[in-house]
């Protein structure tokens, strides 16, 4: 049948491209908070989720590139990878059923691997196909294609995120995203089907809605779920077990009530060695029973930071009154932003900081415990004021990866406060203050008794068992072994090092690799992988492969560019606090400079060449600028500008790269295909990896020298090529 | 330079730097020192032909050939003969409260000097210890700790036992059983913290010299232990109703995890059996569950349930049944089953009032079982 685009309606011949990217960008975001809120969210699991993703997009587009025959039709496609996204979110949410795991039970990098690998395939495979025939649609026109992709990607973004703000059910924003989206592409289509098809796929969606909450249900049976919210943070929970419920914050226990005494240890070690202080600073966890402890320290005005108040919104409604009492003190002051960016904002004085934070296992609780944030808040300190916060740990012996976390924790806080001791236990209690500590069982129980503080687990017993001179000798050797690594805002350590411990639970091979790596000399672990790519490029240049230069700029890119973003990003959080709609906004930014790159007329033939050196060079000077200003605390205009241009360079390069490889052969997957293979090599290794051990500086120096490579590689192709072009 | 000079010469430079590169990284490869650990001849083994041998300790009878470990990690078969690879070399040493163990009825308010080697025969899915119980001796940090020291240590930190702890002492047994001797010579006590996964033999050689065995009942259903223990339930109940037929003090304890074994109608056939095979004045402890190692989603066990399983056990006629793990709650406390006199206070690990008389109820005068000196 004859295509049918009106003249007046050329809008409709783009709109499915457009679509495209809002659809996979949403997809991606959304399937990635599932993935984060039933896995440990730490930074090896979203890495491995994110470049599972990018990897079957990748994969899709060489695979349609290559096929000779007619691809299915664009709105079958499209109709098809809607409906397989609700059986991907379905599949991440009731996977503890399909691997026969208990209730409660943790999963391991490996069945993450796999979940990953075989949910991303459901939905990324078919978009990466859906991208060639968008192509193939505009005859060929990959560089329009990638324009309105990009575009759509970077509407994708920040709808999320407004929709996030609204909605509590992120499941209920896939299904509308979607449905709109095949509304739309209906409309668009010039040979459309009859519309019950659309009408039953948006009837399906609606399905998938309303199977959020039976689903969530189903996955707690059979516990009861009293509760869910899906925020920008994460998804805050509710259930119940007979009397006692429970919050859940992306399916990690954040406290249960009744849980008598739960709280004592975050709080008595610390405030026994300043009784008497009036301004005390708590950052996260205070529901459950921690602001309660502090109350019970009559000279304490609390200042009570929590990120999400869906936490305390949920707590107050459904978890007890003992919250609501708590939070009405007087003497309480809650505030609703992010720890680091309030202390930074703040001109008060405490005589105590407490953290009441998950451990750092992600870039993002990491932030903090750096040397960056100790420096803080001693700025926020009396001159003998107290930090504290805890980190589980053992009380009978120390493996290899929780010494390495420890002593990295415990190194870190020694850079910045004179004195540091550390309470042994199952969970390592750190203090850290420039007055005088104690942990003589016999002074603290003795401050208890003074106090006359009712405790329920910390007693004189307990204390002198807990603080037992074997213990304390144990543990500072355990401390003093080894050499520490220092935690920082731009070289992350301890959340590789608490990956690396998570992962020793599953008793694998990865605990043991991700130890080996940190092992490795950092020259060594950044050199060998440009040794390698030197040779291969080294051989491919005398195996004179014209596709290969033609081809390499664009994998280059995609690992660039995401390496480049994910440094961005992590400098982002640690130097301005991880304000989560600024990171929406980043994002956005570095999608619209991929679709205005992609705007930039390409050059005639004979010069194609020179552009994509020139726009090659244009990444050197753009990486050794975020190089030179990646030390200081420069303005997040910055870091606007660095993600904009290499979004610029980026779509430029594409359009100009991909060009050149369809002059040699007309695939039109390859490209695309190529430059998501580079992404998700870099969504792979940088941040669970690279970063940790190397540091933000030296990555870039890495992905700097590796552009380096792949610039010569280009410059060095055989001049008979050349005049082809 | 032609291409086939300039690609050998590529070649050879990067195989140079290449195994340079390898020889650096086999260097950061944590291949584990097994030069420290001990090569104690172990007892209870069968030998076999082609050097072949038979572990007898545990349920497992593993059955290993040359160099081949058991499943505990912590025996080797070398040449034909079967060693333990963990006598005298401790990975924890600590000082704990009797209270913790936890023993009720057995010297109450005093100290145990508390030690463990690396290894365990089953795999609890909620294991505390993990660190030390499900890894090798090489993985972990260990020290000697010869069993002559072990008592001496017990001494010098004033305690009156010595308990074999943390991981499972089965794995251990020549270990804590030549310390256990070593310390009746010096008048302490010994008490033994197990999963009860041990064969009779060991067993009644071990209860020789041992004072005190509390036995963690995981479940009553063999589903569990093949699930989440990766064990078998019959031998620990041949291992409780073998240790309760001896002189030697017993104590259960039952940690309740909440959806995965607290159904109250298995609580009630468990009582029943313990009742009847044991008697009815075996103290059991149903402890409440923490988050812990690969079960860490669940939440912590409800009050109220443990509260509703004591109900079940005293319904079942048992006499001293115990809340673990909730300070200051009642069920910490012995109560004499004749009058219902509260004889011994606790709050926590601490014991806050004492009153037996001799052993007994000061106000009827019931014997109230137990070593309480």
């Amino acid at each position: 049948m004859r295509a049918r685009y009106p003249r007046d309606l050329g809008l409709k011949k783009d709109l499915p491209a457009f679509l495209l990217g809002l659809l996979a960008t949403s997809f991606q975001i959304l399937l990635l908070r599932e993935f984060a809120a039933y896995f440990a969210g730490n930074e090896l699991t979203l890495g491995l989720i994110l470049a599972s993703w990018l990897l079957w997009v990748g994969l899709g587009s060489l695979a349609a590139g290559r096929r000779k025959r007619p691809l299915p039709s664009r709105l079958s496609l499209g109709f098809l990878t809607v409906l397989l996204f609700p059986c991907a979110m379905l599949a991440v949410r009731l996977s503890r059923f399909l691997f026969h795991l208990s209730s409660g039970e943790i999963v391991g990098p490996g069945l993450v691997l796999i979940l990953s690998l075989g949910v991303c395939f459901l939905v990324g495979f078919p978009l990466g196909v859906l991208f060639v025939s968008n192509v193939v649609r505009q005859a060929g026109n990959v560089r329009r294609v990638y324009i309105l992709e990009s575009a759509g990607a970077c509407a994708a973004g920040l709808l999320v995120h407004c929709l996030l703000a609204v909605v509590s059910s992120s499941w209920a924003i896939a299904a509308a995203i979607a449905a709109a989206a095949v509304f739309l592409s209906f409309l668009a289509e010039p040979d459309r089907p009859l519309w019950i098809w659309p009408l039953g796929v948006v009837v399906l969606l609606g399905g998938f809605w309303l199977a959020d909450g039976p689903s969530q249900r189903a996955y707690w049976r059979p516990f009861e779920l009293l509760a869910s919210r899906d925020t920008r943070y994460g998804r805050q929970q509710v259930i119940q077990i007979k009397d006692q419920r429970s919050l859940y914050s992306n399916n990690s226990p954040a406290y249960s009530l009744p849980d008598p005494g739960a709280a004592e240890e975050a709080v008595h070690f610390a405030m026994l060695q300043r009784p008497n202080a009036r301004g005390v600073l708590l950052i996260g966890g205070g529901l459950g029973g921690t602001l309660g402890e502090l109350l019970k320290y009559r000279a304490a005005e609390i200042d009570y930071v929590e990120l999400d108040p869906a936490v305390v919104g949920l707590s107050r409604r459904f978890v007890g009154e003992e919250v609501n009492r708590d939070l009405e003190d007087p003497r309480v002051r809650l505030f609703f932003r992010d720890g680091r960016d309030f202390l930074r904002r703040s001109k008060s004085v405490y005589q105590v900081i407490l953290l009441n934070l998950p451990e750092p296992a992600t870039a993002q609780v990491n932030r903090y415990y750096t040397r960056e944030f100790f420096l803080l808040a001693r700025s926020h300190l009396a001159s003998d004021g107290l930090l504290s916060f805890s980190v589980p740990s053992s009380e009978t012996a120390i493996g290899p990866e929780l010494r390495m976390l420890l002593t990295s924790l415990r190194a870190t806080l020694i850079g910045v406060f004179p004195m540091v001791r550390v309470v042994p236990g199952n969970r390592n209690i750190f203090l850290a203050s420039g007055g005088p500590l104690t942990l003589d069982p016999g002074e603290l129980g003795g401050r208890l008794t003074f106090l006359g503080l009712t405790t329920r687990f910390l007693d004189s017993r307990s204390l002198r068992s807990r603080l037992h001179e074997l213990r304390l000798r144990y543990l500072e050797e355990q401390l003093s072994s080894g050499v520490p690594r220092i935690n920082s805002d731009l070289s992350p350590a301890a959340f590789f090092l608490s990956v690396a411990h998570w992962s020793a639970q599953f008793q694998g091979g990865e605990s043991a690799f991700l130890r080996f790596l940190t092992r490795v000399p950092v020259p060594l672990l950044l050199g060998l992988p440009l040794l390698l790519l030197a040779l291969f490029l080294a051989v491919l240049r005398g195996l004179k492969k014209e596709a290969a230069f033609r081809l390499l700029p664009l994998g280059l890119m995609g690992l660039t560019t995401i390496v480049a973003e994910i440094v961005v990003l992590l400098w982002f959080q640690a130097a301005h606090g991880f304000l989560y709609g600024r990171i929406a906004l980043l994002l956005s930014v570095f999608m619209l400079g991929l679709s205005l790159g992609g705007l930039i007329p390409p050059p005639p033939e004979r010069l194609a060449p020179r552009r994509l050196t020139a726009v090659q060079l244009g990444f050197l000077a753009v990486l050794a600028g975020l190089r030179l200003g990646l030390p200081s605390e420069l303005p997040e205009t910055f870091a606007l500008a660095v993600l904009f241009s290499l979004g610029i360079l980026g779509g430029s390069l594409f359009v100009v790269s991909n060009a050149l490889y369809l002059r040699l052969k007309v695939d039109y997957g390859r490209g695309y295909g190529f430059e998501l293979v580079g992404s998700f090599i870099g969504a792979l290794i940088t941040s669970t990896l690279l970063i940790p051990l190397a540091g933000l500086g030296r990555v870039i120096d890495w992905i700097l020298l590796l552009n380096l490579l792949g610039l010569a590689f280009f410059l060095s192709r055989p001049g008979r090529s050349r005049s082809a072009i | 330079m032609k291409r086939r000079r300039f690609c050998e010469t590529l070649a050879g430079t990067g195989l140079l730097m290449g195994t340079g590169a390898a020889g650096r990284l086999a260097r950061a490869w944590d291949f584990q020192d097994t030069a420290n650990l001990s090569h104690v001849e172990a007892r209870f083994y069968k030998k076999h032909p082609d050097r072949e041998i038979e572990c007898l300790l545990c349920p497992r009878l593993c059955r290993l050939g040359d160099k081949e470990r058991g499943y505990c990690g912590v025996r080797q078969n070398d040449g034909g003969t079967y060693y333990t690879l963990v006598y005298g070399k401790a990975c924890s040493a600590n000082v704990d409260p009797i209270e913790k163990k936890p023993f009720f009825h057995f010297l109450p308010a005093t100290d145990a000097f508390s030690i463990a080697s690396a290894g365990c025969n089953v795999n609890c899915k909620f294991c505390q210890n993990w660190q030390i119980s499900q890894v090798r001796p090489e993985q972990v940090p260990h020290f000697d700790l010869p069993p002559a020291e072990v008592a001496a240590a017990a001494e010098r930190y004033k305690c009156r036992s010595i308990a074999y702890t943390y991981t499972e002492p089965t794995v251990f047994f020549e270990y804590m059983y030549d310390s256990a001797v070593m310390a009746r010579r010096k008048g302490l006590r010994n008490c033994v913290v197990t999963a009860g996964h041990i064969q009779p033999e060991p067993l009644q050689q071990l209860l020789q010299v041992v004072d005190a065995v509390k036995i963690d009942l995981k479940a009553f259903r063999q589903d569990f232990y093949k699930d989440y223990v990766r064990g078998e339930l019959q031998p620990v109940l041949d291992s409780i109703r073998a240790v309760s037929r001896t002189k030697v003090w017993l104590e259960i304890v039952y940690l309740v995890i909440p959806t995965l074994n607290d159904g109250g109608p298995d609580i009630r056939i468990m009582c029943r059996w313990l009742a009847r095979e044991v008697g009815p004045e075996i103290p059991l402890h149903f402890s409440r569950f923490q988050p812990m190692y690969l079960i860490k989603n669940l939440p912590p066990t409800p009050i109220s349930t443990l509260e509703a399983l004591r109900d079940i056990a005293l319904e079942e006629g048992l006499k001293y049944v115990y809340i673990g793990n909730v300070p200051g709650h009642s069920g910490e406390s012995t109560y004499c089953p004749g009058c219902r006199n509260k004889v011994v206070e606790r709050f926590g690990m601490q014991v806050t009032a004492l009153s037996l008389k001799k052993g007994a109820c000061p106000a009827c005068g019931r014997a109230i079982p137990g070593i309480w000196a």
